[in-house]
């Protein structure tokens, strides 16, 4: 199996707008300051879905995009894309249930088409006219790992290059012990297997097992987006900000870890 | 890398045409509709048909399992105890290990039906639905990968494991994702499969769309209106090398990039989701015997459906959708027509397009009406989401 190079980062979270601020938070050059959700616009899309799209959808094309920003224009629409979400939007289901108990239901079509648990994938395709195969999966707690493992053996099937984007946000209230999250958190990497030798991040000796456990929460961050299966990629993050080379334990499903040792 | 092609070691299927490969099989052979005036006590009136699984009111979970309780896992048990199949699984698990048996599944609800209970407060199809059950209980069921969870406990699998959900493509995508997994040596066989029970978000969401038919649906018709809404699940074995006749030879995968919930017209992502498959599978478009539509009697998607298909097959090759006889199984969708094809090619059989009494003139491509025997190698299995997310399949029977 061969190691994957890490060729874009992105984020977008309350308090980590990006990933070039997240990586001065996360490589300690920075203090963490727990702030609003970037409330910025996915600027590629068109018009009416710009209108339309759903928060998770949105956060998750804004971290996809971050981190495409060092790869040439268009890439996006030739990149396959692996999409994660444990809970999907909880606003939307929100929604969507408060029409169904009404005596009369009547459930917004938006509501609806947003409701469906690919919609990031589908509005990031619309924003990038991307073409290539996109899959969204969920594994509740290790949609992350599920996601990046999916990305990986896409990698090791098909070579190139691949888009692996997770999101989740906390639900309203009173749907919130429905959901997970304490507070929203987005996060992307493309990997690619280069044909060349390049320069790194790598990601090598992949394997799932039970003996591991949590990187300690040193600098409170992983606490302030503690349930969000998307944050599960901190350590990850953690150590791609630090380029220090490091293994890297990320929760898997049943109580497993997938193990990987992050190169720089 | 070329993946070896995964034989169909052992599956199984229910769906409204019955519980179990043979119910299923006889009703399809029979060119009946499966789909009823919808009458499900526990939801709000709604002027359509339905695909619904008969007994799923009174299945009960099996022994440990009673806590996470749902339609979708249910339906999920009693599909997984038909056709011997969770003794395969247990003689695929006692050769390679636990932990060498993947599973990927699809579905667009999981257990999402006992929170619309819950929410309603109205008695419903499960037991604890009159009264909000304990969070965690809750969440156990409504997280998208609840019906997955309780697959691998059930199954006792140990090795890597997807929920896929991507709309109506979700259960062939898993074959993709399992042939992907095996190639590269991650497990050595593995489940792949796709439950979906009815749920009010799905029936009244598609109805808003205005994509629901006030009644039985009619794929490929002239007069087509809609889709009826089914329920159903299905499961496969797959493994590389193993004993059986049929072999998944490829898979192909595209996105529209066009709408969330409109097809590109021309059918030009699905086009390309049906070359990839070809090409995957090593074959060309002339080696295609019969193509099972996705087919699911939206005015718009079997249009752009029979653009594609005609684009990249010409206008000879037989096809049908069976949709006018289970309905539209959203998620479950992509394992439900994914094993018809397989029994098509065990049978040696094309299965017609129930319901459908005048074919659409505007539709180019050779569609089957009323099921005939037929010699046949390969058959192509198409399934295509909300969102833009298409999945095409190609199976081969040995000759």
């Amino acid at each position: 199996m061969r190691p994957v190079r890490v060729c874009g980062i992105g984020v977008c979270a309350p308090g980590l707008p990006d990933w070039a601020s997240a990586r001065q938070v996360l490589a300690g050059d920075s203090p963490f300051a727990p702030g609003r959700t970037p409330g910025r616009a996915v600027d590629a899309l068109p018009p009416t879905e710009r209108r339309r799209i759903n928060e998770t959808s949105r956060l998750a094309c804004l971290a996809a995009g971050d981190a495409l920003a060092a790869l040439p224009p268009g890439a996006a629409m030739t990149l396959p894309s692996v999409f994660a979400s444990s809970d999907g939007d909880g606003v939307v289901l929100a929604q969507v249930l408060n029409a169904l108990a009404q005596r009369d239901v009547a459930v917004s079509p938006t509501a609806f088409h947003n409701s469906v648990y690919n919609a990031p994938a589908g509005y990031w395709s619309i924003a990038t006219r991307a073409s290539a195969p996109s899959t969204t999966v969920c594994a509740d707690s290790a949609s992350f790992a599920v996601a990046l493992l999916e990305g990986y053996v896409q990698l090791q099937a098909n070579g190139g290059s691949v888009l692996v984007v997770a999101v989740d946000a906390p639900y309203p209230e009173p749907l919130r012990d429905l959901g997970a999250s304490v507070a929203a958190f987005s996060c992307a990497l493309v990997l690619e297997c280069p044909e060349q030798p390049a320069a790194g991040p790598w990601l090598g000796r992949w394997t799932t097992c039970s003996a591991s456990g949590p990187a300690p929460d040193v600098d409170g961050i992983a606490s302030a987006f503690a349930g969000n299966s998307a944050a599960a990629a901190l350590p990850l993050l953690r150590a791609l900000a630090r380029r220090d080379g490091m293994q890297v334990a990320l929760p898997y499903v049943d109580g497993t870890w997938l193990e990987l040792e992050v190169s720089p | 890398m070329k993946p070896r092609p995964l034989v169909v070691v052992a599956a199984t299927l229910t769906n409204a045409c019955g519980v179990g490969w043979n119910p299923v099989r006889a009703t399809l052979h029979r060119g009946e509709t499966a789909l009823r005036p919808f009458d499900l006590e526990w939801a709000p009136p709604l002027t359509t048909w339905i695909g619904r699984v008969a007994g799923l009111e009174s299945t009960s979970m099996p022994d440990g399992f009673a806590s996470i309780d749902s339609r979708s896992n249910r339906l999920a048990h009693l599909c997984l105890e038909q056709d011997g199949f969770r003794a395969a699984v247990a003689d695929a698990v006692e050769r390679h290990g636990r932990g060498r048996v993947g599973l990927f599944i699809g579905t667009t609800t999981s257990g999402v039906l006992s929170t619309e209970l819950a929410w309603r407060g109205s008695p419903g199809a499960c037991a604890d639905a009159t009264a909000r059950p304990p969070p965690v209980i809750a969440r156990d069921v409504h997280n998208m990968h609840a019906t997955t969870r309780f697959i691998r406990r059930r199954l006792d699998l140990g090795g890597p494991v997807q929920t896929i959900s991507t709309a109506c493509s979700s259960s062939a995508k898993a074959f993709a994702a399992a042939a992907r997994f095996i190639a590269a040596g991650l497990c050595d066989a593995a489940v792949v499969g796709g439950v979906e029970s009815l749920a009010l978000s799905t029936l009244f969401g598609f109805k808003a769309l205005d994509l629901v038919s006030p009644s039985a649906s009619r794929p490929l018709a002239t007069d087509r209106d809609g889709i009826s809404i089914g329920e159903g699940a299905g499961f496969a074995l797959l493994e590389g090398g193993g004993e059986g006749p049929v072999r998944l030879l490829g898979c192909g995968e595209s996105s529209d990039g066009w709408h969330m919930s409109t097809p590109h017209p021309e059918g030009v992502g699905a086009a390309r989701a049906m070359r990839a498959a070809l090409a995957a599978a090593g074959i060309g478009a002339a080696d295609v015997d019969y193509v099972n539509l996705h087919g699911t009697a939206s005015r718009a998607n079997d249009a752009a459906e029979d653009r594609a298909v005609t684009a990249v097959l010409g206008t000879h090759t037989p096809v049908s959708s069976t949709k006018g006889c289970t309905g539209h199984t959203l998620g479950a969708a992509g394992i439900t027509e994914a094993l018809i094809s397989v029994l098509a090619l065990a049978d040696q059989w094309i299965p017609g397009t129930v319901n459908c009494d005048v074919v659409d003139p505007t539709l180019e491509a050779d569609v089957v009406l009323e099921s005939r025997a037929q010699p046949m190698a390969v058959a192509m299995s198409n399934s295509f989401g909300f969102g833009g997310s298409n999945c095409t399949l190609v199976f081969g029977v040995s000759p």
